[in-house]
């Protein structure tokens, strides 16, 4: 150990860094309204959908680059960026999984992500009992985790459809979607996230070209998670994609994304919208694992991963919770927000953010409190380390209508290493007499005398480093769906291995 | 989106009356100039407009000269800044010139090219009675402020004159000096803009206790620097919002060494339609390890329609250092009014008692007990 | 035969020479106790031997059954069968205790080729050595540590070491911060344990723990030297005449 410091400590390569070699149709970089017009053809979009695309890209074409998160890049050239690659062995989309490439297949296989539905999800359940004492036991029975494939520009296969279909619930591509269930996209579409809301949004919204879409009727308990997974793989392309979950009144849906990306030198960029509906007395529970490709050691290429999430308690008694465990990407610049307009409704945000060598992250949420006795907690746990530098940056605002609105947030940072920066900026805006908010925030770093009594029973330094950061995201990860805390506490091992080296 | 156009530096400050051997005036304007331009898509006016700022500036008089009691001791060195020449101005103009932000103090900027009438004090020991410092109104008071090392000093400033008032003031503690400052600012109807700026050197004390209540545009701008290891800074104070007024506190303090320690410690209580906005960044450098940095802010909200933002903030480069923030907004607690009202206080006095209470805690020194009346009328 | 020989050890702490030349055997099935005034090196010996960061070895050896030490990282010393107990434990919140153990025994037996023990077995054992330290089985849940009175942190020690069954047993200070009853329930902890294979280091700066522990050779470290190694009554005479005397 003395010969080896701590700031050495985060050298793993990623692990989802592969490339699949097929050949897909893509289009030219460069952006104007005939590229806005060619993907709402491909995807036979009605009229009213191309001209709402046509008003969000002429709306971005005003607009300034947001400039006020704690990260710097060079200025993307949007004309470089193809905005749509599909595999061509697509071609009209498969109407079942046996007509899917099996190049593709094997690709999610690779990943882990099997899309046979006699399986399950793979890497994630074999290994799910976990050695440690947890606590706990691994779960007797293989959960059953619907997926939606997300293929560059496209979305390639989704399982289970039938099984949710027998329970009402609708889970499709968002391309399906606008076809299939056009009075609920055209109601819900950009409700959440308007059009001109920030400059990535109104990108997102001229060129999006995939996505999922969930219904969830009136009173129904989703029988299974639902998960999407999504997958850069050509190069120069930017991933647009659009997700749209509706709960209706008293319905409960819990829905997982993960995401990776190959090893490429340039920077590749994906600007996501995410927008969550819930009614009177309904439940969304979405988590994210995020482990797009971070770039090298020296921070050259990854993923700029500028999103945009929001999801609105409509009802009473709604419930939002967003769940997040960032580690990958090169710079990240997301805030998974709840408008909580239903009285009694409730908000929540817990997120671990990672980042390492040259990553740089700017997360956090907005929880804006407009409904009586609304409620929110945020709990965030940032972990820098090499010379990364990570940001909570979050909003809470009470509205005067808000009377006995409650928030609290917990911000807390972990640092290893010296060279690393963690870094807090809470707004809280307050206009309600009636609301209590409290904001807490700490700083701590893992340090030399528990490396060394750990190390003096016995376990490796880099065990022990993962062990203590693991310990610090627990809040984090007891709001995960099981398997997915365990693949969560493992992708933070793997991210942080050799980082004490 | 809505634009706003800002006057520019000429409008403000208009042509230099006289050349001021303190102040590189051309250095400074252009510094205004350049910054003046991005002001309005900065953090830092987010909740209060500067334009109200700048007008009042431009259309501001002569005024008088702050007066400044308690300068015949001995160990303490005052020129007023018309008088002032040879190594005194060049140490004022080097200071102006490196250690204000043009960025971050536009206005303070723009302050001194219209200052009038100002102080030059220097401490060379232990000072046996405190300084005391009026502000007047209708004017811009610099006040640049230098300890030597081991110096001590009470400073107790006065800013409770009516109408617009723009305060700078410069203070330097060298290695091992002692301030214990003391501000209030108690009158309603004004508009007043500050910005105190404090450099600590090696094991420098500084203690400030700064009680503000909210004007028709009042902003509070601190800014203290830990520049040598073993410095230690307390900041603490109350504020209070009544109906129609505004107060927009923003504090820095900054660890460039490491082995300092900070504490911030800041009660407000809204008390009728109007709005505070606290912001207290710590920012820590890479190059200070050991820094103990920590600030607590807490609100209370007592009238339905005030407004009370806060934004603490963290700035961390190096891992091996203890910072912590917290935040609050709420109400009085109601434990507390229990026990009062069992004990047989009726509930308003109890709120009032315990309201006053919250703000008193974070009141201390020879204004404290003037402040803690002028809060307690507005209760 | 012996389980560790220190032979002519001289170590840096911050650049500043705390051993100057220390030598000592401990033989299975041995008690041995270094006494000493503040400052005369005890810690450093025992922060050296664990193989603390910033403890640079100068010169000399350190043989554990028969290999030299002072080359391994920490845990590869705990793995041979090397375990210190704290002075002062350090918390690691977050990180539950009965996950830290099930860590620290997973990797000795990997480490050893051993079988690893099932969760049921570990927890079994785990929840006996508790109750005979007299902890609470809630304490499992707890964080490393967070939130310990100081006499739960090292009857904390005492459990790690019973469950880890050492070869060596280095006590640093175990008895500081213990009030009369805590002492005992630790003393019949660390005799618990002893027995033919094993050895003890105790480094302790009052005679009281000996009343519990009984060594068979106490050891005086002044200014980084043994000044005087002797039975139990070495440590009575230090008792009444304190520590002065040595160094004359």
């Amino acid at each position: 150990m003395t010969d080896r410091s701590v700031e050495a400590l985060v050298k793993r390569e990623y692990q989802a860094g592969f490339v699949t070699d097929i050949e897909s149709e893509t289009l030219p970089p460069g952006l104007d309204e005939s590229v806005v017009r060619f993907i709402s053809a491909k995807k036979q979009e009605p009229e009213w959908l191309t001209e709402w695309r046509l008003k969000a890209y002429r709306g971005w074409l005003n607009m300034p680059h947001p400039h006020w998160a704690h990260v710097h890049f060079a200025p993307i050239d949007y004309q470089t960026i193809s905005y749509y690659s599909a595999p061509r062995s697509q071609g009209e989309g498969p109407r079942s999984l046996d007509e899917v490439d099996p190049e593709l297949i094997r690709t999610y296989e690779k990943l882990g992500i099997p899309l046979h539905e006699q399986e399950i999800l793979a890497g994630v359940v074999k290994d799910s009992a976990p050695a440690d004492a947890r606590g706990a036991t691994a779960p007797p029975e293989s959960p059953r985790v619907a997926v939606d494939a997300v293929f560059d520009s496209v979305s390639i296969a989704t399982t289970f459809k039938k099984q949710l279909a027998e329970a009402g619930v609708v889970f499709c591509s968002i391309s399906e979607a606008v076809r299939d269930h056009p009075e609920l996209v055209r109601k819900y579409l950009g409700s959440v996230v308007p059009v001109a809301d920030n400059f990535y949004a109104a990108l997102n919204s001229a060129v999006f070209s995939d996505g999922s879409f969930v219904y969830v009727p009136e009173g129904v308990r989703c029988p299974m998670e639902l998960s999407t997974y999504f997958r850069i793989n050509a190069q120069n392309t930017g991933q647009f994609e659009r997700t749209l979950i509706i709960a209706d009144k008293g319905a409960y849906v819990s829905y997982l994304e993960g995401c990776t990306a190959p090893m490429r030198d340039e920077n590749q960029l994906h600007a996501a919208v995410v927008e969550l509906v819930a009614l009177e007395d309904a439940q969304i529970k979405y988590s994210t694992v995020q482990n797009w490709y971070p770039g090298d050691a020296e921070g050259r290429g990854g993923i700029y991963n500028f999103v945009t999430k929001r999801g609105a308690c409509l009802g009473d008694r709604s419930k939002i919770s967003w769940t997040q465990v960032e580690t990958g990407s090169a710079i990240t610049w997301k805030y998974p927000s709840v408008i909580l307009r239903g009285n009694d409704s409730v908000g929540e945000f817990y997120s671990v953010a990672l980042t390492r060598n040259h990553q740089q992250a700017d997360t956090g949420t907005k929880m804006i409190h407009l409904g009586r006795n609304t409620r929110s907690t945020i709990i965030s746990k940032g972990i820098s380390a090499g010379r990364s530098n990570n940001t909570y940056r979050g909003l809470v605002r009470t509205s005067p209508a808000a009377t006995g609105a409650r928030n609290y947030t917990q911000c807390d940072s972990l640092l290893i290493g010296g060279q690393c920066g963690a870094h807090t900026f809470p707004y809280i805006e307050n206009r309600c007499p009636t609301a209590t908010v409290e904001h807490e925030a700490s700083t701590s770093k893992v340090s030399d005398e528990q490396l060394f009594l750990c190390q003096q029973r016995g376990i490796d330094a880099e065990k022990a480093v993962s062990m203590i950061v693991n310990g610090f995201c627990k809040e984090v990860f007891r709001e995960l769906p099981m398997e997915f805390a365990v693949e969560a506490g493992k992708l933070l091992e793997v991210s942080l291995e050799g980082a004490v080296g | 989106m809505k634009t706003l156009t800002l006057p520019d530096v000429a409008e403000v400050v208009g042509d230099p009356p006289r050349e001021r051997p303190w102040l590189d005036a051309e250095h400074v304007r252009e510094r205004a100039g350049d910054h003046l331009l991005t002001v309005l898509t900065r953090e830092l006016w987010k909740y209060t407009p500067i334009k109200p700022f700048l007008d009042e500036l431009a259309r501001l008089g002569a005024g008088s000269p702050a007066v400044l009691e308690g300068i015949d001791q001995p160990g303490v060195r005052a020129v007023p800044l018309d008088a002032i020449e040879g190594d005194d101005a060049l140490r004022i103009r080097r200071a102006v010139g490196e250690r204000l932000d043009g960025a971050r103090h536009v206005l303070a900027d723009l302050a001194l090219l219209r200052a009038a009438g100002g102080w030059f004090v220097h401490v060379s020991a232990a000072a046996a009675g405190p300084l005391e410092m009026h502000v007047p109104p209708g004017g811009v008071a610099p006040l640049f402020l230098v300890l030597e090392p081991g110096a001590e000093l009470t400073l107790v400033e006065h800013m409770d004159a009516e109408g617009f008032l723009a305060q700078v003031a410069l203070v330097d503690l060298g290695r091992g000096a002692r301030l214990h400052h003391y501000r209030a600012a108690h009158a309603r109807d004004v508009g007043h803009y500050s910005l105190l700026q404090v450099h600590l050197a090696q094991d420098a004390g500084y203690r400030l206790n700064q009680n503000c209540v909210a004007g028709n545009r009042r902003r509070a701008e601190v800014h203290v620097l830990m520049e040598g290891p073993g410095a230690d800074a307390d900041l603490a104070g109350a504020y209070l919002v009544e109906p129609g007024q505004h107060l927009d506190q923003q504090f820095v303090v900054e660890h460039r060494a490491g082995h300092a320690t900070s504490r911030q410690k800041f009660h407000g209580i809204g008390a009728g339609k109007g709005r505070s906005v606290f912001n207290g960044r710590i920012h820590i450098h890479p190059d200070a390890p050991g820094s103990d940095a920590q600030l607590s802010n807490r609100n209370l909200a007592l009238h339905p329609d005030v407004e009370m933002d806060t934004k603490p903030e963290l700035e961390i480069y190096t891992d091996d250092v203890r910072c912590a923030h917290g935040a609050t907004v709420g109400q009085l607690a109601l434990d507390s009014l229990f026990y009062l009202t069992a004990r047989g206080v009726p509930e308003a006095a109890a709120r009032r008692l315990l309201s006053h209470g919250f703000v008193r805690e974070c009141m201390a020194g020879p204004l404290a007990e003037a402040s803690a009346v002028r809060f307690m009328e507005a209760l | 035969m012996n389980l560790l020989e220190i032979k002519g050890l001289r170590a840096k702490v911050g650049g500043e020479l705390i051993l100057r030349g220390v030598d000592l055997t401990v033989a299975s099935g041995e008690i041995h106790a270094i006494m000493g005034p503040n400052g005369s090196g005890k810690s450093t010996l025992a922060a050296v031997l664990a193989g603390r960061p910033g403890y640079e070895v100068e010169d000399g050896e350190i043989l554990f059954l028969g290999q030299d030490l002072t080359a391994l990282a920490p845990e590869e010393r705990a793995h041979l069968g090397l375990f210190l107990a704290f002075q002062y434990p350090v918390e690691i919140p977050g990180v539950s205790n009965m996950e830290f153990l099930k860590a620290a025994i997973d990797n000795l037996h990997a480490a050893r080729g051993d079988p690893q023990l099932s969760t049921v077995e570990f927890m079994k054992r785990v929840r006996e050595l508790a109750g005979r330290l007299q902890l609470s089985p809630e304490f499992l849940k707890r964080g490393v540590n967070e939130g310990f009175s100081g006499g739960e942190k090292k009857r904390n020690e005492i459990l790690q070491l019973l469950l880890l069954d050492p070869r060596l047993a280095v006590l640093d200070e175990t008895d500081s911060g213990l009030d009369i009853d805590a002492l005992q329930v630790v003393a019949d902890g660390v005799n618990g344990f002893h027995d033919r294979d094993n050895g003890i280091l105790l480094i302790t700066h009052y005679q009281r723990l000996l009343d519990h522990i009984v060594p068979d050779v106490v050891h005086v470290l002044s200014a980084g030297r043994i000044a005087r190694s002797g039975d139990k009554s070495l440590a009575l005479e230090l008792e009444e005449k304190g520590y002065g005397w040595l160094a004359r």
